[in-house]
């Protein structure tokens, strides 16, 4: 839940994503259920609150607090906005990367590592988000 | 925040460890990191306990609508079970396919389905075949022919001319249809009973 709330950087909307992966977790519970899988499925379901207009409206309307950050990107600290904005410019695939590096702070071998893709491609997914970013200030 | 001595430890890691206290590693890198010590005292103070779901108690099952299915089941197979034929069809050379039939008067009322006859109902002979052709008609009740033998011109529903009374039980009225005067042609049935 704690991971919800830094990407959505609301409690309400972190329970309720929560409750909802759990709620569908129950008929399939298994060893198989940990902490890692975890964590991708609730990034998996913020960045779909994200994608959604009405709702995305709702979490940017909230005054967000400054999320603590160790990692940032291209000195920019990664929250809701800006994720957010960038959910209409990279895919999915794009934006997982994305949270692991920037949000949940992860090294390039551990996302490589969590998603089961290679180092390489991980760096390549992280060169495209910073154009990205990139290309959002230009166009700001 | 101050920042992180080196790279950081992600917080899946940290959320690991505060599990454990196992990874020697992160133990070693919180205990010189403030950055990142702030971020595991974060994972320990939040303890996090979901609101607990509430789930709809089941209402009690009421049992008697499971009775309305086989009744409804009973009434559909009622309503749509396969009516005794009102009317016999058959194909005649020369004619084309003729459905007979018998309509009842009683006491001035007409009814093309009735099967069941009292003393005094009136019957009648109808007969449906295609437009083009004309057709003989014999009309048969036990033995007994109580109309003329006549010829129609087809149509939908022509009525045989004059009427007939039945008594004496179960009355079988056959009539026979065929192309030509007294020749070969075949035959429908229609079974009465006394009400």
């Amino acid at each position: 839940m704690r991971k919800a709330e830094r990407i959505l950087r609301s409690r309400e909307d972190a329970v309720d994503v929560v409750h909802a992966l759990f709620v569908d977790l129950i008929p399939r519970w298994s060893r198989d259920v940990d902490l890692p899988y975890l964590y991708r499925a609730v990034t998996n379901r913020c960045l779909n609150l994200l994608r959604d207009g009405k709702t995305r409206a709702r979490l940017l309307e909230r005054e967000q607090p400054v999320p603590q950050a160790r990692v940032r990107l291209e000195d920019e600290v990664v929250g809701t906005k800006l994720i957010a904005q960038l959910t209409e410019r990279l895919d999915q695939a794009h934006l997982e990367v994305l949270v692991c590096r920037f949000v949940d702070d992860m090294t390039q071998e551990e996302i490589a590592d969590h998603l089961g893709l290679s180092r390489k491609t991980i760096g390549k997914r992280l060169d495209k988000i910073r154009a990205e970013v990139v290309a959002l200030r230009e166009a700001a | 925040m101050s920042a992180c001595i080196g790279t950081p430890v992600s917080w899946l890691r940290l959320e690991t460890y505060a599990r454990d206290h196992g990874d020697a590693a992160v133990r070693d890198h919180i205990a010189a990191c403030p950055a990142c010590r702030g971020c595991l005292d974060e994972i320990e103070r939040d303890v996090v306990a979901l609101p607990v779901l509430v789930v709809p108690q089941r209402r009690r099952r009421t049992w008697w609508p499971l009775l309305l299915v086989p009744a409804a089941a009973a009434l559909l197979l009622v309503l749509l079970r396969p009516r005794p034929h009102d009317e016999a069809t058959f194909a005649v050379k020369g004619v084309g396919e003729v459905t007979v039939g018998v309509l009842r008067e009683r006491a001035g009322a007409i009814s093309y389905d009735a099967r069941e006859y009292l003393p005094g109902d009136r019957w009648k002979v109808i007969v449906t075949c295609p437009p083009s052709a004309g057709a003989w008609i014999d009309v048969e009740v036990g033995r007994d022919h109580p109309l003329p033998r006549a010829h129609l011109a087809c149509g939908n529903r022509v009525v045989v001319p004059g009427a007939f009374t039945l008594d004496g039980g179960t009355n079988r009225i056959c009539v026979h249809v065929s192309a030509s005067e007294g020749g070969d042609g075949d035959q429908g049935c229609v079974t009465i009973r006394p009400e």
